[in-house]
């Protein structure tokens, strides 16, 4: 058994605990940021040194020295893989940039608290690869912003309908596919909903609507938290792909690039700049999900790249949005707003992580959807051609949402909106981050690769019914930089 | 060429043949309208399904206290 060099992986599921109870009796919302900045900046720390440490050891899975949560909970309670590997410091980093950039107009509303709990329960999430621990892990992850709803008096049946169907179903089909002969009819209906889990809570026409409903009535940064990771897209990697027959898995594709078309002709008509940021993410997760669905080494790399890029190029988008939102209150896209004259470091960065989302070449995105296309095109043209219709779309609701934001009139304020020093800080790390994953793509697309050749061997096992390769790394695709 | 066939080249030649009118007529319009009508349906369903208006974003009121908090 590979072990990392120290227990990373238990000391970032425990920091965010710690921080909580830290936070826990603080009245002053300031103390409060404060604190809970310095705790999400250690945990982002302790997952980019589990993801370097990782990196060194040229392994494909590893556990944390001493493993301390193996004896309690078994060996794959906790544990780093070519797949979660830098989905930990991605998510980190969101949870780290979100709570940093909180300006004092939104200080008072966002839970600091369960912003800390939430990320727990995410990292655990990510780090865990029992199907029955990731089942009870993205259950208890829809329980912070429930409690978020409720402490702010808002309708909550939407999201609670949706997410006890997603909980009802997740444990229902991992109950008929636990222990059971993969091929079985009652194996095969617990596929069948453990794949409608992953949809529901990717938000999949018909089944969205919980997330519109969700950055309604819940502070920004909560939605933005709680989708944005895309743990409907973990649920279907780890719990749905691995046992799923290639008829369930493209049969359910064209739901999801229904769902990418729909979702961005929509955001193309939305008048108030959640409702749009909700369908500019929906799109994309669909996107995501196409991949998965294609299951091809291609596809399925591309989709995993994509999964990077759109995490951190719509959380800065959104996050530049949240920031807009702290300065005027909810923003209608009906009227112009000529924000560029105030603040033109969050313009060029709301034009960066737009249209980084949307695979613009020099962006880590360009690379993730071409590979996306390329996959998906060779199994299916039309699909693909769908793909780049999608896109295409998200690319005219990204600049027309710009021009409403920033352009087309003189704003007048008595006071200055200029950025501020913590935003200018969130703005540069993402935007190096996009950029240099655009420049230099190779280490990020090889290290995809052998996430997306693992589930490939496991499904050729399924279907072959033979005994698995041995887990060497595969010759990694070349890719041009920009 | 009469006056008025030149008239008719000259005003196809500077609408670039009307391709941006027949585009917004043909294609952008009635998509737009779709989804509008959808947009519209997915309220009625949150409405129902929260039992209430589901778009409080609809009555946002104007952001005075915001800007008063940036001071």
């Amino acid at each position: 058994m590979t072990t990392l060099h120290l227990p990373w992986l238990e000391l970032s599921l425990a920091l965010p605990w710690l921080g909580a109870a830290w936070v826990a009796r603080v009245r002053q919302p300031e103390t409060v940021q404060r604190r809970s900045v310095v705790v999400l900046g250690l945990t982002l720390l302790a997952t980019i040194a589990a993801w370097i440490d990782f990196a060194t050891l040229h392994a494909f899975e590893a556990h944390d020295r001493w493993d301390l949560s193996a004896r309690l909970l078994g060996p794959d309670a906790v544990v780093i893989d070519e797949l979660s590997a830098p989905l930990l410091p991605l998510a980190a980093l969101l949870y780290f940039l979100t709570a940093l950039v909180t300006l004092r107009t939104k200080v008072r509303r966002f839970s600091f608290g369960w912003t800390l709990i939430s990320e727990a329960l995410l990292l655990a999430t990510l780090s865990c690869r029992h199907p029955w621990g990731v089942v009870g892990l993205l259950a208890a992850g829809t329980i912070p912003p429930y409690l978020e709803l409720r402490a702010r008096r808002r309708l909550t049946r939407t999201y609670v309908v949706h997410m006890a169907l997603f909980v009802a179903l997740l444990c229902l089909g991992q109950a008929l596919v636990s222990g059971a002969d993969p091929t079985t009819p009652p194996a095969l209906v617990g596929v069948g909903l453990l794949t409608a889990a992953a949809l529901l809570r990717s938000g999949i026409v018909p089944v969205h609507c919980w997330m519109r409903d969700l950055f309604e009535h819940a502070t920004f940064g909560t939605a933005l938290l709680f989708v944005t990771p895309m743990a409907g897209a973990y649920a279907a990697i780890r719990l749905v792909l691995p046992i799923a027959p290639d008829w369930i898995l493209r049969s359910i594709t064209p739901l999801s690039l229904f769902t990418a078309v729909y979702a961005a002709g929509m955001a193309l008509v939305q008048r108030e700049a959640r409702r749009f940021y909700c369908s500019l993410f929906l799109s994309h997760s669909s996107l995501v999900l196409v991949g998965l669905e294609t299951a091809t080494p291609v596809a399925l790399t591309g989709a995993l790249s994509l999964w990077l890029s759109v995490g951190l190029a719509l959380a800065g988008f959104g996050l530049t949005l949240r920031s807009l939102e702290s300065r005027l209150g909810r923003i209608s896209l009906d009227a112009f707003h000529g924000l560029y004259e105030h603040t033109p470091t969050l313009a060029a960065f709301f034009l960066l992580t737009g249209l980084a989302s949307v695979g613009f070449p020099g962006t880590f995105g360009f690379i993730a959807m071409e590979l996306l296309v390329d996959g998906v095109v060779t199994v299916a043209p039309l699909v693909g051609t769908a793909v780049v219709v999608a896109a295409a779309l998200n690319g005219i609701a990204v600049l027309q949402a710009y021009f409403r934001l920033f352009t087309g009139t003189r704003h007048v304020t008595s006071i200055s909106l200029r950025r501020r020093r913590r935003e200018q800080f969130a703005v540069l790390t993402l935007a190096l981050l996009i950029l240099g994953g655009g420049v230099y793509p190779q280490p990020g697309v090889a290290s995809r690769y052998h996430a997306a050749m693992h589930v490939v061997r496991s499904r050729r096992v399924l279907a072959t019914a033979e005994p698995p390769l041995p887990s060497t790394h595969e010759p990694e695709p070349e890719t041009n930089s920009e | 060429m009469s006056p008025r066939w030149e008239d008719w080249w000259y005003r196809l030649a500077l609408e670039r043949g009307y391709l941006d009118a027949v585009l917004q007529e043909c294609l952008v319009h009635p998509l737009q309208r779709l989804f509008r009508r959808c947009d519209a349906w997915e309220r009625g369903w949150t409405d129902w399904l929260s039992g209430g208006a589901s778009r409080e974003s609809d009555q946002a009121p104007p952001g005075v206290e915001i800007l008063e908090d940036l001071r």
